[in-house]
């Protein structure tokens, strides 16, 4: 599970005061883990699964739930055999009733891809039937691609078009495949039928590569920011020439820079899309 | 002082109970804290707030502001509350509303359910007005003190409204005419006092015995927000809430409240204690 592997390493690497980690480090620790699998979507769990899950015995998985119980974080269910999340965990959203502010939220991650790829990174959102670069930082290289501020680019070429396109509701995609779709270079996909074996393989990956369908020379990835539905709230393209920025220069880096896909999406994942409405944009 | 003070008697676990202080002395700041006021606020030594603060940070249940200094709620507590607010169907079941009164009046919408004596806030959207609104997710207000708790409370049968007048032991609170009142109208309008500059207008969400499940509430600031329940566009807000409940009607596991079998104690004991 996501947390699993950052909690074992709180477990082991607790301050030891005479060299070993004292027993009540330990049982924080399972009771953090334990707690943890709740935020996952299923109404309850047993113990047995929960056990299972986290690599921890029966037993300590009993008492973590057990103090849980205690604190109000966790009930036992209506047929006493199973445990829900409790009401206690109402007092973990201190959240203001905000919109989501997606590129101040997307910042710090920016900075991390960019300083993982040393190549420009940006943010692009969907308006109508085009996405435009809202934010974003460019790379650290003598020559690094210019972060498109404000350009409008229909949803069927580039990795940013294309990462938001792929991951919205088929009836959508068919309406916007439906209309005449603007060739940019020799690589853009123009035809419905291309751009849905496209859209199969960027759900499939959960990113879309660049290879000069709409800036000639651009080579990069782009990762869609979902939703609670699963739906996109935009993207984050990281994008440099493809001198430099190569297929192995990519592949060098992308298990990185999903990692930090992953992690922005936990966040974005929290709140909900605005759909988009025909009367927003071209 | 921290919700939680249940260290004392031969506690096995009291390196669990700091965890969880320190949980709560986070949720309830409005901002960042540092390990100085953690420990100040706990009574504890900064060496063993900044333990726990790292074991808490290490796990996700706390992140860092810029400066790495200072603690807010990370992301493992925030998907843990929002866990929690999905288990009410109404929460999905209502986003689509909330957001049409959002796109509508351009004020703030919300839902808050019924949970024991209190109102909840689960779901909501800010709409453009520049007010400073207090409020948010998770919080807990008495159903006698927000205008969402009103109609909910303008709802309960007798039984339930004398338990909870006997709870509030207050005999000034939630007089029987005035919400008989609310009943019948089918919403409520709290004008704006010296604590909250804001006019609220809320609206029952019902079940098919016509006791409130939920509520959803409109809050602007005085100067911008005016509801006029007369007017033809107050009723196509009406009409937003009551689409609401039709869809929550026709399908009784919308309907489902989570935490409906437990005594109003436990749920007392859970929010607030």
């Amino acid at each position: 599970m996501r947390t699993t592997t950052a909690v074992r390493a709180a477990e082991t690497s607790s301050a030891p005061e005479a060299g070993h980690v004292s027993a009540g480090n330990k049982a924080t620790g399972h009771v953090l883990r334990v707690l943890a699998e709740f935020a996952d979507g299923a109404e309850s769990f047993g113990v047995t699964e929960l056990s299972r899950r986290l690599g921890m015995t029966k037993n300590k998985v009993h008492r973590a739930l057990t103090t849980l119980v205690r604190h109000g974080y966790v009930i036992r269910d209506e047929t006493g055999t199973r445990y829900e999340l409790g009401l206690r965990a109402v007092h973990l959203s201190s959240a203001r009733m905000r919109s989501l502010d997606l590129p101040a939220l997307c910042e710090p991650y920016l900075e991390r891809m960019r300083e993982l790829s040393g190549e420009t990174v940006s943010l692009s959102v969907p308006v109508g039937r085009m996405q435009v670069t809202v934010h974003g930082l460019r790379g650290h290289g003598a020559v690094a691609r210019r972060v498109p501020l404000g350009t409008l680019t229909p949803l069927h070429a580039g990795p940013a078009s294309r990462a938001i396109l792929a991951f919205l509701p088929d009836d959508e995609i068919a309406s916007i495949l439906g209309r005449p779709l603007v060739r940019y270079t020799d690589a853009t996909l123009t035809t419905p039928t291309e751009l849905w074996e496209e859209i199969a393989t960027v759900r499939k990956h959960g990113y879309a590569t660049g290879y000069g369908d709409h800036v000639p020379n651009a080579r990069g990835v782009s990762f869609p920011l979902l939703d609670r539905t699963g739906r996109p709230h935009g993207a984050i393209t990281v994008s440099g020439p493809e001198e430099r920025f190569d297929e192995q220069a990519i592949e060098r880096v992308l298990p990185e820079l999903k990692q930090v896909s992953d992690e922005l999406n936990r966040h974005t994942r929290l709140y909900s899309a605005t759909p988009i409405t025909e009367r927003d944009g071209a | 002082m921290a919700r939680s003070a249940r260290s004392g008697g031969a506690e096995t676990n009291t390196s669990v109970d700091q965890v969880f202080d320190v949980l709560d002395v986070i949720s309830e700041a409005s901002e960042s804290v540092g390990v100085v006021d953690v420990a100040r606020r706990l009574g504890l030594s900064t060496s063993t707030a900044h333990r726990v603060l790292v074991t808490l940070h290490q796990t996700g249940y706390l992140g860092r502001d810029v400066t790495g200094t200072k603690y807010r709620l990370g992301i493992v507590a925030h998907e843990l509350a929002d866990a929690l607010f999905r288990r009410f169907p109404v929460r999905d079941a209502a986003a689509g509303h909330l957001r049409r009164l959002v796109e509508i009046t351009g004020q703030t919408a919300s839902l808050e359910v019924r949970l024991g004596w209190h109102a909840v806030s689960i779901a909501g959207e800010e709409g453009p007005s520049e007010i400073h609104s207090d409020l948010r997710l998770g919080k807990i207000v008495p159903l006698d003190q927000s205008a969402s708790g009103k109609v909910i409370l303008a709802s309960l049968r007798g039984e339930d409204l004398k338990a909870f007048r006997a709870w509030r032991g207050r005999s000034g609170a939630a007089r029987n005419a005035a919400l008989e009142a609310i009943r019948v109208a089918g919403y409520v309008v709290d004008e704006p006092s010296t604590d909250t500059p804001v006019r609220r207008v809320a609206f029952p969400v019902r079940d098919l015995a016509g006791t409130a499940i939920a509520a959803v509430s409109l809050e602007g600031p005085a100067s911008d927000f005016d509801p006029a329940p007369a007017s033809a566009r107050f009723r196509s807000w009406q009409g937003i809430v009551a689409d609401l409940e039709t869809t929550l009607q026709s399908d009784p596991d919308l309907l489902r409240q989570p935490y409906g079998h437990l005594p109003a104690e436990d749920i007392e004991a859970m929010l607030t204690g």
